[in-house]
């Protein structure tokens, strides 16, 4: 493993939880590891697979998705159509050549800020672990 | 009866013993639920929009939260949320013209096949198919739209975008946070 190694992470967040819950970890001066970058959608539920896809063409060595917990979605059910496109989704990142180890999905509420503290650094430990995703040009599963 | 903080068995002769039940959440609430088109919590109390910036307000439009439905709580506090939940049921009333939402969804019609997938996805019923010049398309009613990018990201046809979170912006955002 390779100790330089920085992974590149994106996080897709919703807008009314996730986000929330990364905001709230941030003001509590949460310490957690600077390779992931925030991009915020206002449901889960926008989360095309497209853009998990361009994530990983573009050179992400992990993506996770983060929404309401079920139940909770601020657009009624927003995050369950995102359950069924991410189960979907793995099972066809896999096909690719892409670890389904990669990519993650994630309920984390506003009020979970620990929560989004330990799934991050969670997170990319795990994907350092890994390696980067570029050293399988012709897939890694 | 042992107290906590003293850490001791107390006795108490009271004259009158008043308990506090248990509050549950009405059994109809899942009904309401559908049919305003607003969400629960875990507990089958309603959840208001925002915990923090929309206390009494739901994502639905005009739908508005106080008292016991929201949670258990003391008729004071069920007063001042319901004095809230009415000055924020105002702001609507007091406008002659109601501003919708900026980030909703728009359809771009040459694109489009009429295939209903926006129409079977959207909780708030907003997308319609509709015969255009003798064409199916979809029509986005902007008074019903929340802008929750559902019926985007479920386009096959890539015809639906969300203003302010199209596909393209959210494809640049991704390439330069990977650069």
């Amino acid at each position: 493993m390779n100790k330089d190694f920085k992974p590149k992470i994106i996080v897709f967040c919703c807008n009314w939880c996730s986000y929330a819950g990364a905001d709230l970890a941030g003001v509590s001066r949460l310490q957690m590891k600077p390779y992931f970058r925030v991009i915020r959608t206002m449901c889960s539920g926008r989360v095309d697979p497209e853009f998990v896809l361009n994530a990983f063409t573009k050179g992400a060595d992990g993506v996770m998705i983060a929404g309401c917990h079920p139940g909770d979605c601020h657009y009624i059910n927003g995050n369950y159509k995102t359950r069924r496109r991410y189960l979907l989704l793995k099972q066809m990142i896999a096909q690719l050549g892409i670890n389904p180890q990669r990519l993650r999905l994630e309920w984390i509420s506003a009020s979970e800020a620990t929560k989004f503290q330990q799934t991050i650094n969670n997170f990319i430990d795990e994907i350092t672990k890994l390696g980067p995703q570029s050293q399988y040009p012709y897939g890694e599963v | 009866m042992k107290d906590p903080i003293l850490n001791r068995h107390l006795v108490i002769n009271p004259d009158l013993v008043v308990l506090s039940p248990a509050m549950v959440p009405r059994t109809d609430a899942p009904q309401i639920s559908q049919m305003l088109k607003v969400p629960l919590n875990e507990n089958k109390f309603f959840l208001e929009a925002h915990v923090k910036l929309r206390p009494v307000d739901f994502a639905t439009e005009g739908v508005f939260l106080a008292g016991l439905a929201h949670s258990p709580k003391t008729i004071d506090e069920s007063i001042s949320q319901a004095k809230a939940a009415a000055a924020r049921a105002c702001t609507i009333i007091s406008k002659d013209k109601y501003e919708a939402e900026a980030i909703i969804a728009s359809v771009n019609e040459d694109i489009c096949s009429g295939c209903g997938v926006c129409e079977s996805v959207c909780a708030y019923g907003a997308p319609e198919i509709v015969l255009k010049e003798g064409k199916r398309i979809s029509q986005v009613n902007e008074a019903l739209c929340k802008g929750c990018g559902s019926c985007v990201s479920s386009c096959p046809s890539g015809a639906m975008q969300q203003l302010g979170f199209k596909s393209q912006q959210l494809f640049a955002m991704t390439d330069a946070a990977l650069k």
